[in-house]
């Protein structure tokens, strides 16, 4: 049976005999690394408007009448870009820039009626879409939940955006009950270049899901990102200055705009590349 | 790591720094291209001129078709400065058929209209605040043409159906006649058919109108069976000269007076039309208008109305042309004093705009107003301001 004085002596180190183990490459490389990629997808965008402006000026009736009808996650559009990533013991921060095109929809409807014979009307249904450009700068911070092969994560994260091309296009259907019998007819459709309707800028905040799977000497990513959007993209001093809008009574809102995004990326790994090693070691 | 840390924060930084969001909430004062619409299927305006007053709102007057007559009624609309509706007046009651201009005199507008009865020519007065208007009929005169403010005067133009004169008068605010000249259109019942067209609106609106050069008054109106310029300076003897139309099928559109004896004019002929920007004429004499050179414009509509102001562009004064072009927009010709084209400018889209008449606003810009025909259609009224940079840009 050891003496009291022979456990202290058992117990005792030296710092000499303490240096810790040096990391492997393996360990380093799951610890610490740049990844750099390619990533695209498809998004959908609804505008929501904040305060709401009419295209006519209406002198007899109420311009919540002609108010106009958001159509949500409407359209389908894309996205393509690059992906920066510096992960560190499993939180990354992620730099995505890409080029991106958002579309949203209104429409509304005006009625003109005689005011004596009600059957002599015209009803105008007018659909307004809009396809925005941007080049965008969205930084994430992403945490993965487990440090596997396949790793699902969260992130969160803002955005920077700047308008490249604005484009609005313009259908514009009716009925004619005024010219002896309901006759519904279209109008050729018109596109009007809009970048002076919106701003140049446009930020926000998002967050999102995703996983990636690490095969070969790549990773896969793929997420599924929401868009919040923080500020009105319509400049404002260009609502009622724009000649071609105001003349097929539009106006626009305040908007501000939401998105969701799917996106598959393709990364790889910027440190300790070499022959005998893969990111799945 | 804080090197790349701080790398892949600049982007965050970056949006935190998008200036042009903070400044977006100006409000649209400096231009804007508003429609004023009636859900009435029947509606149909005509507007004539607008006005700007003190405060930075504006007036637009305009007319309405009735049903229960063969002229047209008073309507006046109101906005504030950004061209948003305040509210407006329909008079479908004794006055009708109201006539430019739109004048300001110490902050009350006033134009002239009649009575739908006895056809007495009426100046009416507008208070700003809340639209409501004082009559006066105006002593003697009937079926109103135009009326103009030149300095401290008003004249009028109208027509004696009676005796079947132009009649030239200088008045005054309270509708009493100063001064005033009858001159024959002549004889028979041809030459006051136009006449009668043009106020019921069942033919073509000719351009009637009035001014006044230094001593020597001048109105384009019908006189010894032709449309022409007449000048006069209404001390009872007649005519001083004359610019000679072709019946109602040729003369001068639109006139502006510049110095002396040159004036800016715009004239038709046969449906074609010329701009004589900087153009002497003989007041003294007697000339025709289709002798005159201009500048050939096929661009513009058959017998277009035009509407020549002087405007203040970059400090200089310029002859600002107005007139409705066959592709359905207004255009805004720009000519300096020696009558050299500057620039021109077009106005309207997707459907069809129509010049009634235009104003310089106090902050250098220009207001303009016309019909829009909503839904090609619809008769309406559009007010559009330009800014001063984007009026400056027509130079």
């Amino acid at each position: 049976m050891a003496s009291e004085a022979q456990r202290k002596k058992k117990s005792k180190t030296y710092p000499v005999y303490d240096v810790p183990k040096r990391p492997s490459a393996n360990e380093s490389f799951l610890k610490t690394q740049w990844w750099l990629g390619f990533k695209a997808g498809a998004n959908s965008t609804a505008a929501s408007p904040e305060t709401r402006f009419s295209g006519f000026s209406p002198i007899n009736y109420n311009a919540t009448e002609n108010e106009k009808s958001y159509e949500d996650y409407e359209g389908v559009t894309g996205h393509a870009g690059l992906e920066i990533t510096f992960y560190h013991h499993g939180w990354s921060f992620s730099l995505q820039p890409n080029y991106r095109r958002q579309q949203f929809t209104y429409g509304n409807d005006y009625t003109w009626e005689e005011t004596n014979n009600p059957d002599n009307s015209l009803v105008l249904d007018y659909s307004q879409n809009h396809l925005l450009d941007y080049i965008e700068l969205p930084f994430f911070i992403k945490y993965d939940i487990t440090q596997t092969s396949f790793r699902p994560f969260i992130q969160i994260g803002a955005y920077y955006a700047t308008l490249v091309n604005a484009q609005k296009s313009v259908k514009i259907s009716g009925t004619d009950f005024a010219s002896g019998n309901a006759g519904p007819f279209e109008t050729q459709e018109l596109i009007i270049g809009a970048n002076d309707l919106f701003l140049k800028s446009s930020t926000g905040l998002a967050g999102g899901i995703g996983f990636s799977y690490d095969f070969w000497n790549v990773r896969l990513v793929f997420d599924a990102t929401y868009r919040y959007g923080l500020n009105n993209v319509v400049d404002v001093k260009n609502r009622y200055a724009i000649n071609e809008l105001a003349s097929i009574g539009d106006a626009m809102d305040d908007i501000m705009l939401k998105n969701i995004s799917v996106s598959i990326g393709c990364v790889f790994p910027l440190r300790f590349i070499s022959e005998g090693y893969q990111s799945t070691n | 790591m804080k090197r790349y840390l701080l790398l892949l924060l600049a982007p965050a930084i970056l949006l935190i720094n998008a200036c042009d969001i903070s400044d977006n909430d100006a409000l649209p004062k400096e231009s804007f291209l508003k429609i004023y619409d009636d859900d009435s299927f029947e509606a149909s305006f005509i507007p004539i001129d607008v006005k700007e007053t003190s405060k930075g709102d504006f007036i637009v007057l305009g007319a309405t078709r009735l049903e229960e007559s063969d002229f047209t009624g008073i309507f006046l609309i109101k906005t504030d400065s950004d061209g948003q509706f305040i509210t407006q007046l329909d008079l479908s009651s004794d006055l009708i058929h109201p006539i430019g201009d739109l004048i300001e005199i110490d902050n009350k507008f006033y134009f002239a209209a009649m009575n739908n009865i006895s056809w007495q020519a009426n100046i009416i007065e507008v208070s700003t605040d809340s639209l409501t208007i004082n009559s006066s009929p105006i002593g003697g005169l009937s079926y109103p043409l135009h009326l103009k403010q030149e300095g401290n005067e008003l004249i009028l133009l109208s027509y004696d159906n009676d005796d079947k004169n132009s009649v030239i008068s200088v008045i005054d605010q309270t509708g009493a006649v100063i001064n005033s000249q009858a001159l024959t259109i002549g004889a028979g019942a041809d030459v006051e058919a136009p006449i009668i067209e043009h106020f019921t609106r069942s033919g073509r609106q000719l351009p009637f109108f009035v001014g006044k050069t230094e001593g020597i008054y001048f109105f384009n109106g019908f006189f010894n069976y032709t449309l022409s310029l007449v000048f006069t300076d209404l001390n009872g003897d007649g005519e001083d000269g004359v610019l000679q139309g072709q019946r109602d099928d040729g003369g001068i559109s639109a006139a502006l007076h510049l110095d002396g004896s040159r004036f800016a004019f715009s004239r038709f002929n046969f449906g074609d039309n010329y701009l004589l920007p900087a153009s002497n004429v003989e007041v003294f004499g007697t000339t025709s208008s289709t002798d005159m050179e201009g500048n050939p414009f096929p661009e513009l509509i058959p017998n277009a109305p035009v509407v020549i102001k002087s405007v203040e562009i970059n400090g200089d004064q310029v002859t600002l042309y107005a007139s409705n072009t066959k592709g359905g927009q207004i255009v805004l010709l720009a000519y300096n004093n020696n009558g050299d084209l500057l620039g021109s400018k077009y106005i309207g889209f997707s459907t069809p705009y129509e010049i009634s008449g235009f104003t310089q606003t106090a902050d250098g810009g220009l207001a303009i107003t016309g019909t829009v025909y909503v839904a090609g259609r619809f008769a309406r009224v559009f007010l559009n301001k330009l800014s001063k940079e984007e009026l400056t840009e027509i130079i």
